[in-house]
């Protein structure tokens, strides 16, 4: 078995559960992104996750494609962050940027 | 191996799951089937003329039948796991059933009925050869050493008998191959109720041209002359069976046609690029329409012995390439198009491989290989020189 | 006891009949699952595939899918006006690492995430010749790949093209609807990982599961229904080109 099932992960990663709760992501299982995390809930001690690259990983699901459907979230990654990378100003466990502000200071400087 | 691709074709479907060795397989039955029906019609409906062929006939039927399961063996995933399918067969599996019609036909009809055609032979020449042969025959005898005139009767009657099971067994072992593909719903290329009856005419159609052609060239190669009387019988038999046959697939082809189901823009697409040179050109137009019309030729104008002989002979042979064409129509056919009749892909056949063309061509090879040690172990020939007159043969006719 | 050839001759057969017990050994225990209390099936929610592909990468994963063969895939469709038959398909490695812009997006453009169906009549199971694929009590089709001869007329017999043939092991392969997971109250491979939950696992025995409920109050749809074979993955909001 490779993928431990998000039920395994939110025993533990409690604090991740409450930061997705205020989020559309709460319906995304931790594995979608995080990839098969079998064997780190065996043993946690000396299995890591890798971490993610969020170019890739946020790409997949919300590039914007034709076929996908309108009411979902999805962008042209080139023109809407013009290279950074997601992460610079999403919090992947609670996506929603509450202020512009918020944007602003992390783009500061960077383009 | 890159397949290339036209249109959309599910994942899976892309590449082709049955090869070359798969369109053998009916092909060689076929000529089994074939063989043994030309030999019923001296046995069973006294059919003087074909009488030279008779016993020709069956060792070709049983030199094609003990090769016939070589290419399944070398087609499976697991050969050495086949015997699951006599011990624990899935009852619903026409596979699975199939494989105890071909137990039955190998061993309670061709086998059977060719001891019982040979056994005076067999038992006189354990008698007189002498070394390994003795041995031999003596084996083939099976303990058996009567040749009472009571004892002759009993094998012709016997044979007789088994003669007449087998017509309908040689349709059930052939007939069955075709069930195996129009039992198949999820394919409308081969999903039709025709399909065993188209399988059991061209079976007959290449079975009796192929012992045409035996009987021919193995003749020739015994310097003797070719009962023409024998040819003109077996040609006039051809002749008909290729008519019904021809108007089978005709039949299914123009019924597809004006119904236009669903397959039918993707089958019809098929047909016309990948198919074209197989289906068209040599199965129908060389392999069927050719020869039925030579044949034809022969029944309607009086021409001569060797002319006739000729045309006899390039029938034969566009009607066995066209059979194997045939098979190849079918089975190939129908795993190049897609089931979401969205596209098509390609059949990449290797050459030296298990299930390559090198395989393919040492399998048809074989069957001649065991026809040959057949012939020289139980001669066929009606006039074989160094036995007294069978009284077999002669109780044939008066029975 | 003297060894006399009668008695091997009985001990023999015995002992390698017994044998072959001993070498299946005994299959993992799942005590808290009554296979009559269940019966699978999965709904399909068209309108909220992303056609991200994570459902193809996480069932190659969990399986051990070799490459080049898909247990499950994605196809995305376009559909120009009103022609549903002849809509233009396309699955680029299955849909494994999502799929690429397509520039025209005139028309109907919607991703249509395959698998096996786990059909109540399964044509597949009918043609094996030695059993061994078939239904499970709770309404999976699975394949033993210890018995399987790789004859192939299974992956004929299936009109959705969801069947192969492993190269590793000969043998015929399929989703298996992660029978090793939901016979431990896991959910499958690629339901847990879809974003959207566009792909749920359904209990059509259990009167409580949403999925079974919804069933009941929206239209949904199987494949190829002409062709009777007790489909159980349902289609939630599918377009009438789909093949």
């Amino acid at each position: 078995m490779a993928f431990a099932g998000h039920d395994t992960c939110e025993a533990c990663h409690t604090d991740v559960v409450d930061q997705k709760k205020q989020g559309k992501h709460v319906v995304v299982s931790c594995e979608a992104c995080h990839g098969a995390q079998a064997r780190h809930a065996d043993d946690p001690a000396s299995v890591k996750p890798a971490k993610l690259d969020t170019a890739v990983v946020c790409a997949r699901c919300h590039e914007a494609n034709s076929a996908k459907p309108k009411g979902f979230p999805q962008v042209a990654t080139a023109d809407h962050s013009g290279g950074l990378a997601c992460d610079t100003c999403h919090q992947p466990h609670r996506p929603r940027i509450d202020t512009s502000a918020e944007t602003k200071s992390a783009t500061e400087g960077k383009k | 191996m890159q397949i290339p691709v036209e249109g959309f074709m599910y994942p899976n479907e892309v590449e082709l799951q049955w090869s070359i060795l798969i369109v053998l397989y009916p092909f060689i039955t076929g000529l089994v089937a074939g063989a043994f029906i030309l030999a019923s019609l001296e046995r069973v409906f006294r059919v003087e003329a074909v009488k030279p062929t008779y016993r020709l006939a069956l060792l070709t039927a049983l030199a094609f039948l003990l090769v016939a399961p070589l290419p399944l063996q070398l087609h499976l995933g697991h050969p050495e796991r086949s015997l699951e399918m006599y011990l624990t067969p899935h009852r619903s599996s026409a596979m699975a059933m199939f494989g105890f019609v071909y137990l039955w036909y190998l061993m309670a009809v061709l086998l059977l009925e060719i001891w019982l055609e040979y056994r005076r032979d067999i038992v006189l020449k354990s008698q007189t050869t002498t070394g390994a042969a003795r041995l031999i025959y003596r084996v083939l005898t099976l303990g058996s050493s009567n040749l009472s005139e009571r004892s002759l009767r009993i094998d012709e009657r016997l044979g007789y008998f088994i003669t007449v099971i087998g017509i309908p067994s040689a349709f059930l072992l052939h007939g069955y191959v075709g069930f195996i593909f129009g039992s198949i719903k999820a394919n409308p290329w081969w999903s039709s109720p025709l399909m065993p009856i188209v399988f059991i005419f061209s079976a007959m159609v290449s079975g009796i041209a192929a012992v045409m052609l035996l009987y021919m060239i193995s003749t020739r190669l015994r310097g003797r002359e070719i009962d023409i009387r024998c040819l003109d019988k077996i040609a006039q038999y051809l002749f008909y069976i290729f008519v019904i046959d021809f108007s089978l697939e005709m039949l299914d082809l123009l019924q597809r046609i004006y119904e236009a189901d669903e397959s039918f823009r993707s089958l019809d697409f098929m047909v016309h690029t990948r198919l074209w040179t197989s289906q068209v050109i040599v199965q129908i137009l060389l392999g069927t329409v050719t020869p039925i019309v030579l044949l034809g030729l022969t029944q309607i104008l009086k021409l001569s012995d060797p002319a006739r002989k000729r045309i006899y002979a390039l029938a034969g042979c566009l009607t066995v390439i066209g059979i194997f064409a045939m098979r190849w129509n079918v089975v190939i056919g129908g795993q190049l198009f897609s089931k979401s009749f969205l596209g098509y892909t390609t059949y990449k056949m290797a050459f030296a491989t298990r299930e390559g063309l090198l395989t393919a061509i040492v399998l048809m090879i074989l069957p001649f290989g065991i026809l040959w040690v057949l012939v020289k172990l139980l001669p066929p020939w009606p006039d074989a020189g160094s036995l007294p007159a069978s009284g077999a043969t002669l109780a044939h006719g008066t029975s | 006891m003297e060894i006399t050839r009668r008695r091997l001759l009985v001990l023999l057969p015995a002992a390698a009949v017994a044998w072959k017990f001993v070498l299946a050994g005994t299959p993992e225990a799942s005590p808290n699952y009554k296979l009559t209390e269940h019966w699978w099936g999965m709904l399909i929610d068209i309108p909220k595939c992303i056609g991200c592909g994570g459902c193809v990468r996480a069932c190659a994963e969990e399986n051990d899918v070799p490459e080049g063969y898909y247990r499950t895939w994605i196809e995305r469709y376009h559909v120009t006006d009103w022609k549903i038959e002849k809509p233009e398909v396309e699955s680029p490695n299955g849909g494994k690492q999502g799929f690429p812009l397509n520039q025209d997006s005139g028309g109907k453009n919607f991703f249509v995430p395959k698998l096996c169906n786990h059909c109540a009549e399964s044509p597949c199971t009918q043609v094996c010749p030695v059993g061994a694929t078939f239904v499970t009590p709770d309404g999976v089709v699975l394949v033993d790949k210890s018995y399987c001869l790789g004859c192939r007329y299974c992956v004929q017999a299936c009109p959705y093209g969801c069947r192969f043939i492993n190269p590793k092991t000969n043998t015929a392969e399929k989703c298996s609807l992660c029978y090793h997971r939901i016979t431990k109250g896991l959910t499958t491979a690629c339901c847990e990982v879809c974003p959207t939950g566009a792909r749920q696992l359904a209990d059509l025995k259990n009167p409580k599961d949403p999925i079974h409920e919804f069933l009941k109050t929206h239209t949904v749809q199987v494949l190829k229904p002409h062709m009777a074979t007790g489909a159980k993955v349902f289609y939630n909001g599918m377009d009438g080109s789909v093949r």
